[in-house]
């Protein structure tokens, strides 16, 4: 292949020798380093050809060889290059157009021209674009100033949850990946000494305290605000007099059993749309920032949807270019009110309720019991009723600091 | 009578290849269609059904049809086509 790529760039002829005994020429060819190949004989009734291939360069080395021989070779085939820039010498425009596509395409493979943001559940890749672009990376980035290190950095800094960044830059594309974590977020470790309190009124089912003195104990019933697991810790000596207050960062996993309430409403009232089969096309292309719309219709509609369908233009599937072309479609249509059946409003609520109780789980919250129902009153469909739940329903709290050091001052008064 | 000189012989006693002593000719044979010749002085005489090479002390001949020559360099010649004969003279 290398050879070959080799031969064209030099140029090589093919020649064609009308002789009866040309082998006297092949010798002295030989003699003098010039390099034949692909050497076959044609012979016809009248006539006895040998065609054979040669280098340009040892072309206009054989006139020795052919006034000796009295052989007349004759080209009948130019291929490679020398021959191609001979033949387009006179077509300006044309090797303009080469070079100045060579050159685009060049610089054009120097930017980022398409971010792709896998993964995401949370964070949708709007939310991480927007990120992206207030750090100044967006479509037309120099790619070499992207770190994927950088910005693996400032995604994992900006968003604690999420757990798992990769940039990777392919071509023309950064694409970003992420994995979204429901694991808590560190910033809890650098808390302030903090007591547990209560976030809603409930009854404790368990308690396991790893740090800090517990105030409560399963089974005891506990109001909203109530300090469950006390940051101060007493320091007592030998004999069980209390020689200190440490103040630390209460731990400890307290399961709550908490009652709620719950309440959906549905209107019987809806609107739908419904489409009356007019559209209109629209076609615009965008270069770079520039919008140039091939043709843009007149929206004669009172009611309707405007669907926009972008296609970006690649050479390679990573090679992206500044190019885009958006289809508009418009579409019309009626709004037609409607009124839900009771079964329609059952299946509706039903449908709410699971997703509120997924919701619940992925909370790390446990359905214990519910009395949810559905009725019908002023045009509404209502699920009304109470839960319980058995969910950790505590959060920290910051120790206020004359909380221990005042009880400090009484000790030493004692000791006074 | 002094006896003639000859480096096949030296090169067989000595025991070393005769192609690199002596210039002996190497002809490998792949298959029925393609046969590659080192060592050897010049074409005689080639067309499409027969190909005359001369060699140090004697000429190959190839007989066949199609024959081509696929490229010949100052020590070898590569030769393709349908092979009939080899034969020495």
């Amino acid at each position: 292949m290398f050879i070959k790529i080799v031969k064209w760039l030099r140029g090589c002829v093919l020649l064609v020798v009308k002789n009866k005994n040309p082998e006297r020429f092949f010798n002295l060819c030989r003699k003098r380093n010039i390099n034949l190949w692909n050497i076959t004989h044609k012979e016809s009734l009248d006539s006895s050809e040998y065609y054979f291939f040669m280098k340009l360069k040892d072309y206009w080395e054989i006139r020795p060889i052919v006034n000796k021989t009295k052989v007349r070779p004759k080209i009948i085939k130019r291929i490679g290059l020398p021959f191609l820039i001979h033949n387009n010498r006179k077509r300006y425009g044309y090797v303009c157009g080469v070079i100045i596509s060579i050159l685009l395409i060049y610089l054009l493979s120097l930017s980022i021209w398409d971010i792709s943001v896998l993964g995401g559940y949370k964070y949708t890749p709007n939310i991480i674009l927007n990120h992206l672009e207030e750090n100044n990376i967006k479509p037309g980035t120099k790619i070499k100033k992207l770190n994927g290190f950088e910005i693996e950095r400032n995604i994992r800094n900006t968003y604690k949850d999420i757990g798992w960044v990769s940039a990777e830059i392919k071509g023309t594309r950064l694409i970003i990946r992420i994995k979204e974590t429901t694991m808590p977020s560190v910033a809890k470790e650098d808390l302030e000494p903090s007591h547990i309190i209560a976030q809603k009124d409930g009854e404790v089912l368990s308690i396991i305290t790893k740090a800090g003195t517990p105030n409560v104990k399963a089974g005891d019933i506990i109001k909203k605000g109530d300090i469950l697991v006390s940051g101060l810790v007493n320091v007592y000596s030998d004999f069980e007099e209390i020689i200190n207050i440490k103040p630390l960062v209460a731990d400890s996993d307290i399961r709550i059993k908490t009652d709620n309430k719950y309440k959906d409403t549905l209107n019987i009232k809806y609107r739908q749309k419904e489409y009356t089969g007019k559209s209109k096309l629209g076609i615009s292309i965008n270069i770079l920032k520039l919008k140039i719309n091939i043709y843009n219709p007149r929206i004669s509609y009172d009611k309707y949807d405007i669907i926009v369908n972008e296609k970006k233009f690649k050479i390679t599937n990573s090679f992206y270019l500044p190019i885009t072309i958006n289809t508009t479609k418009i579409n019309e249509y009626n709004d037609l009110y409607k009124s839900y059946t009771k079964e329609e409003a059952n299946i509706i609520l039903n449908n709410n309720l699971t997703r509120f109780k997924e919701k619940l789980e992925n909370e790390d919250k446990v359905l214990i019991n519910n009395n949810i129902v559905i009725r019908y009153k002023n045009n509404e469909y209502i699920a009304e009723g109470t839960y319980i739940l058995d969910e950790p329903a505590w959060s920290y709290k910051v120790i206020n600091k004359n909380e221990w050091r005042l009880e400090e001052v009484d000790d030493n008064r004692e000791v006074n | 009578m002094a006896k003639k000189f000859n480096a096949e012989d030296i090169s067989n006693k000595i025991g070393i290849p005769s192609n690199i002593l002596a210039g002996s000719q190497m002809i490998y044979a792949i298959g029925r269609g393609e046969i590659c010749i080192e060592n050897y002085k010049g074409i005689i005489e080639y067309n499409q059904n027969i190909i005359k090479i001369q060699a140090k002390n004697y000429r190959i001949i190839i007989e066949g049809k199609r024959l081509n020559i696929l490229y010949f360099t100052d020590d070898e010649m590569y030769i393709t086509g349908l092979i009939e004969t080899i034969s020495y003279k």
